[in-house]
């Protein structure tokens, strides 16, 4: 954040008329770091996975045969080690008796499942592991969830800890992580999630320099923080269409009333009443006054409408349910190596045309008076 | 402070002497309320909460619209060189204030009489209620003063009050919950600190900004 | 000779306009061929690890600022014929 804060200062002031055409420095940087989150972002692969295990459910004291649906996971190729398990919780784990593999991506793996529990439920979920010598463990949690015995059999509960579930090989190569529902989509926290970061970022650097016009009243301070407002409305903008895209087929909706959702688009409504006070009045001191104290008015609100409220409030974004998706678990190190990057790089995006929409206004400013 | 009562008497005089202002706001609340419980015909207690505070919400915009709408510009001049702006901010806040609290009233009564009060802790949501009527007062008060410089001033209110307004109202509503006994969350301490803190930056952001933007 | 310069210049200007037009309009068409297909097979999406989600993202995210830059582009472009025709 201090970086580019100091970096969009730094461009700004660096505007004085260049003799030669030179693509400044942090330019090239957005240039360089998109490039490298566009490529690594598609073309490392996902670590291999478990989309679909059918039956959902089972009762207990009963053999259940689950059918297996690997994502990006090689059945075949080393079918050594090749083992299914049920996890219940830590060490409680069944084996499955019996594995039949019929290509890369589909397996059937039957499993018996003891009339005894070590703790009393309704139902029981059920977490399955597959493992094999290539792609180490695929995972699934409540994969299934285990109804209670009709008779319990207290003899067959030694059957959870029969087998130990050790020495499980880590896939080797970059990869990201497999998010049951995500899927490949988690390789949106790369696309979307950026555009919020920027979009904030931008309005926040706008309301600094409607501070600064505040403070000097000097108009050019004026434009500035109009451009970035502007990006700052596109940037916004693209993260609620492309979280309408993934949130369509995902939660199989474009709007689904998550608070996160709600609370950015009035973020840009806030914002767009802005913009339109702005070409209802006619004196431009006026406009560029009103401009200033509506924006630092509006920038303070943004910060407990966007920072506050979704923590306060169940969310279904991923890594929810208290806090947004920044969590230790859900950003795991190889993600962050892209994800850093890509925050950085589109942020240098968006105040690079900001820049552009500044020098433009200025221009039409100039030719006008 | 005496000068701001003045101030407040000179505004309540004007608004008493037109009374059709007052009464127009009393019969906007009774009509639009008596609208909604004809097409609902029950409110249960969340839609009763939901239903207080729409009603609430378009009544305080009318109300507040009118501002700084009545004065003409000479005595806006006038004003500007007899009142320190924040003198005139305060007055016009504490006026406003008066309006909403008077809104909310008649309305909680006129929801009571015609829908039932379904309140479980109605203590929570008298206090919620006043806070409201403290936070938007500021706030609708400082987005008039804004919209009366431009050309549209009704439906720029409305346009930049609305998405404002959103936050503080979300934390009403969940209070209100709180106070009709419709939500599982029985610890309403952080809402209500939350509310807090929101209305104190909206009041210290326009007082702090008004009298910057008054001058023109 | 001025006026044949700035003449020259703007009809550079606006053959770079209307390639760049086909180019927004080629892209354009290829995005409504995607979702077209999204339509009419409603697993499209979702096949492959939901992968067509990312590639949705990536393109409207391109779109909109290419977009975005063309708008500019051609205000720039405007403010430039003012100032050549003064």
């Amino acid at each position: 954040m201090v970086v580019s804060v100091s970096l969009a200062l730094l461009m700004l002031s660096a505007t004085d008329r260049p003799t030669t055409f030179r693509l400044a420095v942090w330019k090239w940087g957005a240039i360089v770091l998109l490039l490298y989150v566009f490529i690594a972002g598609w073309i490392v692969p996902l670590h291999p996975g478990i989309i679909q295990v059918n039956p959902g459910t089972a009762s207990a004291g009963d053999t259940v045969t689950l059918e297996v649906k690997g994502y990006n996971t090689s059945f075949l190729r080393d079918t050594s080690q090749l083992s299914a398990w049920l996890r219940l919780s830590g060490d409680t784990v069944l084996k499955a008796g019996h594995i039949r593999v019929f290509d890369d991506r589909q397996l059937k793996a039957r499993f018996y499942i003891p009339a005894a529990f070590p703790f009393r439920s309704e139902a029981y979920p059920l977490t399955l592991i597959v493992v094999n010598g290539a792609d180490g463990a695929s995972v699934l949690p409540n994969a299934i969830f285990a109804s209670p015995a009709v008779r319990h059999q207290p003899e067959e509960m030694s059957l959870w800890t029969q087998h130990k579930l050790q020495g499980i090989q880590v896939k080797a190569g970059i990869q990201y992580p497999f998010r049951n529902i995500l899927a490949e989509t988690i390789r949106n926290t790369y696309f979307h999630v950026p555009m919020w970061f920027a979009m904030i970022l931008l309005f926040g650097v706008s309301a600094f320099y409607s501070l600064h016009y505040y403070r000097k009243g000097d108009m050019d301070l004026d434009r500035k923080s109009v451009a970035f407002i502007k990006v700052g409305l596109i940037f916004g903008l693209l993260g609620l269409l492309t979280g309408m895209i993934w949130a369509k087929n995902t939660w199989n909706a474009y709007w689904s009333w998550d608070v996160k959702q709600n609370m950015s688009a009035i973020a840009l409504l806030i914002y767009s009443a802005l913009m339109v006070m702005r070409s209802s009045v006619e004196d431009d001191l006026q406009k560029a006054r009103l401009t200033a104290g509506y924006n630092m008015f509006a920038f303070v609100l943004l910060i407990p409408l966007l920072f506050i409220i979704p923590r306060m409030t169940d969310s279904l974004h991923p890594g929810s349910g208290g806090n947004p998706a920044m969590g230790g678990e859900d950003l795991d190190h190889t993600m962050r190596l892209v994800f850093y990057p890509a925050v950085v790089g589109f942020i240098l995006l968006g105040l690079w045309i900001s820049q552009l929409v500044y020098r433009v206004d200025k221009l039409k400013g100039n030719t006008w008076s | 402070m005496n000068r701001i009562w003045n101030l407040i008497a000179t505004e309540a005089r004007i608004e008493l002497r037109e009374r059709y202002a007052l009464t127009g706001i009393l019969l906007y609340v009774l009509s639009a309320s008596f609208i909604v419980f004809s097409i609902w015909r029950q409110l249960p207690p969340k839609e009763w909460g939901l239903t207080f505070w729409v009603i609430f919400l378009f009544c305080s915009l009318m109300a507040v619209l009118k501002t700084f709408g009545k004065e003409s510009e000479g005595r806006y001049f006038y004003y500007y060189t007899l009142y320190h702006p924040l003198e005139l901010f305060t007055a016009k806040v504490f006026y406003n204030l008066g309006l909403l609290l008077v809104i909310f009233f008649t309305l909680w009564l006129v929801l009571s009489v015609i829908a039932g009060n379904h309140f479980l802790r109605p203590g929570w949501f008298l206090v919620t209620g006043c806070m409201a009527c403290i936070g938007l007062s500021f706030l609708l008060t400082f987005i008039s003063s804004i919209a009366i410089k431009t050309q549209q001033n009704a439906s720029l209110t409305a346009i930049m009050a609305l998405p404002l307004m959103i936050p503080v109202l979300i934390n009403i509503l969940q209070l209100t919950a709180y106070g009709l006994g419709t939500t599982p969350d029985d610890n309403p301490w952080n809402e209500m600190m939350l509310l807090t803190s929101m209305i104190s930056l909206v009041s210290g952001m326009a007082l702090w900004l008004f009298p910057y933007l008054w001058r023109s | 000779m001025e006026l044949n310069k700035s003449f020259h210049l703007y009809a550079c200007f606006t053959r770079s306009m209307k390639r760049k037009s086909v180019i927004i309009v080629a892209l354009l068409l290829v995005v409504q061929q995607m979702y077209a297909q999204g339509a009419t097979d409603p697993d499209f999406m979702r096949s492959t690890g939901k992968i067509y989600v990312v590639a949705g993202v990536c393109i409207v995210i391109l779109l909109t600022l290419l977009v975005y830059l063309v708008l500019l582009d051609r205000k720039i472009n405007k403010l430039e014929n003012r100032r050549h025709n003064d």
